[in-house]
């Protein structure tokens, strides 16, 4: 059966489309965003994460690990093959191994669990990443299930994907919340580590498609958070006809991840200020694009 | 919608301030100190040296009227209603004829001094403190209603209930039962006069040759006596009123005090004939019913459904505004929060909040299965949202039918007030009472008593509080061959013992056989409480107001009452599945630990280091293991299920002291309205096996463990719909706690009807939400171990509170306090 590397799914996910969701997280992605708050969710492979205020300090990693790596290090140190022994001999939980393979009646079993609360909000199933075109076959594959299910489908996608993989996913999708991070080439090679103009395609391809698509951005004060970026993608909007934004507020909830990766958090953004907030709304207005803070 | 509903909904607009009167009598409340008040207990000392040889029925019929005639009554500056319990506001009169005992003792200083107190401290005076001692506890000593307890208790259940602990049943023992819904529309439609000439024409029917019905001529004496007592008490607040109207400068206030005056010269003795009367008239049976039964959770039923007619009469001819109409409400709810009841400490900490569990329903559906919600619905909401009191306690049913404008509303008070009203499902409730005998008429009326208990209107005499059976007691006592580590009793002994268990099996059937034989105990103990009470503590009053009794000549606990069922608020049901299930994973099915390994963790309190794993890992194992309920995984799920159920189909069979004579009913029936008692009863419970330390909280109600709920709220209700809550017709008490951030905007509200609509489709119960506040955010960030489960909107997201960065964290916090 065909097996796709999941992260997480949260349930009663309620800002990743409407009502009460159940959000599938697929691993991968091709971006590095520098504020990305999933770390975890980036490379393709397992991921071992480490929280030492949940270590009692007993060293059954240490016993466990077949290379002798050190409390603290697994996951990251040299000679480590993430096996995950490590983690499965902890027995308090301070190491965790995100990215499991899983079956799509697997992740199944746990959607169907909500489907009362689908119906009762007008909620569904939210495919999120990483970048869940990166597993474009599993995706479909799962969207198919999720629509026989009857559940409404949305898909979160940065759109960094060949447009043939990303056409048969959108195909099956009622809502895409689509990403556009920057219009600015260049700020965005530099901060997300790829070209944007593969993503500016594919919103064009999708949108002539007539799928229904809500774009998104991460509002970031000191990099996209400005005028004329919020203009040139208002512009742009307007002329593919999409009519919904959601703005998204920085937000550093992701920086304890980091630690548990063992990693530093570099990035300095800012929250922009309500002023800015309320005059970008404003501005896709005049554009006849309605414009909601947060999701 | 009518447009009086309209103009209804807008008095819960935060832009409406309570009116300068309401505001003013909410000042002096929290101004004022509880206190203890000696007058009650002196006249009734009195009142019973002057009746001694009498029966007790008669005996205290007329301790009531001397207490009405004698004790002091007063009206409020600014209010609407007269009637009080004690000689000042926030006062608890005491009822020395029920314990006397902790009485001496506390007023002593053991363990505390009452004004002294760590929590519901009580200020006394010396005089009173004096009084007290001399001319009160003399008389009553080994004449009380628990020395009677105490001397018909059998010695193996006294030593299963209070050595043991098994069962915690002391507050019954010291204390009145109460937990009913008096019949306020019988004395609102007919009045007082109406049920004193039932009673007559009843004692006038009796052929005094026959047995039985010479049996009945006390109880119907009494309770002429106790009817003719209230109409005496109505009739000096109707003089005093009018006195004060005669004092009275103010002109509106002078108006108001003679219109109060009139009311209580008309009301409770006829039937009311306006808004203003009915609502009066409740008090006059309420506070009689308090003073006599010394019980709590005496509460006042569909006050939407009842009291309608008379708002739409008195609207429609003119008489009342809506203004007028919402500050004789809110002086209603001013008046149930002033009462105050005195518990010995030991309950108090069970009972902490001096709760008096006065609840008042609103909503769910008519007899015809239409939507019951009404301006009166509204109105009350309004009254809890702007006053932010805890009593009465607001109970909100909800149907198919219920509308989301509704529910909106009333999402919006428990986001305003923390954690009232509670939400309770009719598809669950009206099947649940069905099935043990209501008729569908009644079960389709109910309401709430207490704080979930379900109840018909007037045909109950109480009862639905009782003792607190520990589930989490008995499963440590199962792995220890039934010996108790405590007190190193033995009370149920088995041959086998963690270490000596050859399967689960093994576990599951000494678990059982503990759960059998406390359960026995519970119940001798309930019946002789019982006993006791109808014969130290009849309630000739109270039996006048409830339905059947006096077409009975039967007092309440001679089995006068129309129904009647005797509750018990199981603890720690998940405490027992959680150690229950974690044992079958780790040690039988993923053989992680041996039985002895666990046997000596779980003896020293995990706390030996020196083994391997150490009793910290073996502690962390436990914890960690996915075998918990509330994560909607079904092996901890339906272990709490089937514990439920086997629990249920075993207390059932057993009766009560009324069975076969008369009421529907006179069976034992299950509930989990545990109160705090969690904290108490978890005392006496060593180390468990989901790796909670010994002497720390059990689990409440149904709820799920404080650290063990991973998957979110939805993941919680699928496992609370997995419960047979409709075997649970005592009640079943479920708490979602739920940060303001989550909720603060309209998609949150939403969301959050939306999630109470999906569990109560899938058959879940009852459902209590804690709006948590800034302040318990703070307490998580310093002890975060404590607050794993708290659940916060972070930004466009919801994550766990704790597993955020301090600066998160703090900004939070911050947003918290802005949004309250």
């Amino acid at each position: 059966m065909e097996k796709g590397k999941i992260f997480d799914i949260q349930r009663y996910s309620t800002h990743d489309g409407p009502g009460i969701r159940t959000v599938v997280f697929l691993k991968g992605c091709p971006l590095r965003c520098a504020w990305c708050s999933n770390p975890e969710s980036q490379k393709p492979g397992m991921t071992i994460m480490f929280q030492p205020s949940r270590c009692i300090g007993c060293k059954k990693c240490e016993q466990a690990c077949p290379n002798g790596i050190k409390l603290g290090e697994q996951g990251v140190a040299e000679g480590c093959t993430l096996c995950g022994d490590c983690a499965r001999a902890c027995p308090s939980g301070a190491l965790e191994i995100k990215g499991e393979e899983k079956t799509i009646a697997e992740i199944m079993d746990e959607v169907d669990r909500d489907a009362s609360f689908y119906n009762s909000s007008g909620g569904g199933v939210t495919i999120s990443g990483g970048e869940p075109l990166m597993q474009a076959d599993f995706a479909v594959a799962l969207a198919d299930e999720v629509k026989r299910s009857g559940y409404h489908l949305a898909i979160e996608t940065t759109g960094f994907a060949p447009w043939e993989n990303a056409r048969q996913v959108f195909e099956k999708i009622d809502l895409i919340l689509y990403d556009v991070k920057h219009m600015d080439d260049a700020m965005h090679k530099e901060y997300t580590g790829v070209s944007n103009s593969l993503i500016l395609e594919n919103l064009e391809k999708a949108a002539k498609e007539g799928f229904h698509i809500i774009v998104r951005v991460p509002l970031i004060k000191g990099f996209n958070a400005t005028d004329e970026n919020m203009g040139a993608l208002a512009d742009k909007m307007k002329e593919l006809g999409l009519r919904e934004i959601d703005l998204l507020p920085y937000h550093t909830f992701g920086e304890s991840k980091y630690k548990q990766m063992r990693r530093e958090y570099t990035f300095k953004g800012e929250k922009p200020p309500q002023e800015d907030l309320d005059r970008f709304v404003a501005m896709f207005k005049e554009k006849g694009i309605t414009a909601s803070i947060g999701g | 919608m009518k447009s009086m509903v309209r103009d209804c909904i807008e008095y819960l607009d935060d832009s409406v301030k309570l009116t300068p009167r309401i505001e003013k009598m909410r000042d002096v409340f929290f101004n004022t100190e509880l206190s203890i008040c000696h007058e009650r207990a002196v006249i009734w000392t009195q009142s019973h040296k002057e009746t001694e040889g009498e029966p007790m029925v008669l005996r205290r019929a007329k301790a009531l009227d001397k207490l009405l005639t004698e004790m002091t009554i007063y009206i409020k500056e600014g209010d609407l209603l007269a009637g009080n319990l004690a000689s000042v506001p926030r006062a608890a009169p005491i009822f020395p004829e029920f314990a006397v005992n902790w009485v001496e003792r506390e007023l002593g200083g053991d363990p505390y001094p009452f004004g002294a107190r760590p929590g519901d401290s009580y200020q006394v005076t010396d005089e009173s403190k004096q009084i007290l001692l001399d001319d009160v506890i003399p008389y009553w000593r080994h004449n009380t209603h628990e020395d009677r307890v105490m001397s018909l208790l059998p010695e193996e259940t006294r030593k299963a209930c209070r050595e043991v602990k098994g069962t915690e049943e002391d507050w019954v023992m010291t204390s009145g039962d109460g937990h009913t819904i008096p019949d306020y529309i019988k004395v609102i439609d007919k009045g007082m006069n109406a049920i004193i000439k039932e009673a007559e024409d009843k004692l006038n029917s009796l052929d005094m040759t026959n047995p039985d019905d010479l049996s009945q001529v006390p109880f119907l004496q009494a309770v002429i006596i106790a009817q003719n007592a209230v109409l005496k008490f109505a009739a000096r607040y109707a003089d005093k009123l009018t006195e004060m109207a005669k004092a009275e400068k103010d002109a509106q206030r002078k108006a108001e005090l003679t219109e109060m005056a009139d009311i209580c010269r008309h009301v409770p003795g006829e039937p009311a004939r306006t808004f203003h009367e009915a609502i009066q008239t409740m008090f006059f049976v309420n506070i009689p019913v308090q003073l006599e039964s010394n019980g709590h959770s005496i509460s006042f039923g569909r006050v939407d459904q009842y009291l309608y007619p008379f708002f739409q009469k008195d609207m429609d001819e003119g008489r009342l505004t809506i203004e007028k109409a919402y500050e004789i409400m809110a002086c209603m709810w001013l008046k149930v929060t002033e009462f105050a009841k005195l518990r010995d400490w030991d309950n108090t900490v069970a009972f902490v909040g001096n709760p008096l569990f006065q609840n008042l329903t609103i909503g769910g559906q008519t007899l015809n299965g239409m939507d019951a919600v009404n301006e009166i619905s509204y109105l009350s909401l309004a009254c809890t949202k702007k006053l932010k009191m805890t009593q009465p306690t607001l109970t909100v049913r909800w149907y198919r039918g219920t509308s989301d404008i509704f529910m909106k509303e009333a999402v919006k008070v428990v986001r305003t007030v923390g954690s009232l009203p509670a939400f309770f499902n009719d598809e669950v409730i009206i099947p649940a009472m069905l099935n043990i005998g209501y008729s569908y008429e009644d079960a389709v009326n109910y309401a709430m008593v207490g704080c979930v208990e379900p109840a018909p209107h007037g045909q109950i005499g109480g009862r639905y509080g009782a003792g607190f059976p520990n589930h989490a007691k008995w499963v440590e006592l199962a792995l220890n061959g039934g010996k108790d580590p405590r007190t190193g009793l033995t009370m149920c002994p088995h041959d086998k013992q963690l270490g000596t268990f050859e399967s689960f099996g093994d576990v599951m059937e000494a678990f059982h056989k503990q759960l059998k034989y406390f359960l026995r105990h519970h119940v001798i103990a309930g019946n002789v409480v019982d006993t006791s009470w109808g014969q130290i503590t009849p309630n000739p009053f109270l039996s006048s107001v409830i339905q059947n009794c006096i077409q009975r000549g039967k007092e309440i606990k001679d089995g006068g009452a129309k129904y009647d069922f005797t509750g018990g608020q199981s603890v720690g049901i998940v405490s027992a599945a959680n150690a229950l299930c974690t044992i079958k994973k780790v040690v039988f099915d993923d053989k992680v630990l041996t039985q002895d390994q666990l046997k000596h963790a779980l003896d020293t309190d995990f706390e030996d280091m020196d083994t391997n794993p150490s009793g910290e890992e073996i502690r962390q194992i436990l914890l960690k293991s996915d075998s918990k309920f509330g994560n909607d995984n079904d092996e901890p799920d339906l272990m709490a299920a089937g514990i439920m159920k086997y629990w249920s189909d075993h207390k059932m069979q057993y009766k009560n002291t009324r069975y076969g004579k008369g009421p529907i009913g006179g069976k034992f029936i299950p509930s989990t309205a545990t109160v705090a008692s969690h904290v108490l009863t978890g005392q006496i419970v060593g180390a468990t096996a989901d790796g909670r330390k010994a002497g720390t909280p059990i689990t409440e109600g149904t709820s799920a463990f404080h650290d063990t709920e991973k998957k979110g709220p939805t993941a919680l209700m699928n496992s609370y719909a997995k419960l047979p809550n409709v075997l649970m017709p005592g009640g079943q008490l479920f708490n979602v706690k739920i940060t303001p951030s989550a909720v603060d905007t309209d998609k949150g509200l939403d969301n959050w009807i939306s999630l109470v609509k999906g569990a109560f489709e899938k058959k879940a119960m009852q459902l209590q939400f804690n709006i948590v506040s800034g302040e318990t955010l703070k307490k998580a960030k310093k002890d975060p171990k404590q607050y794993t489960d708290l659940i916060v909107r972070v930004a466009g997201y919801s994550g766990y509170f704790v597993d955020l960065c301090p600066d998160v964290q703090n900004d939070i916090i911050a947003r918290t306090e802005h949004t309250l």
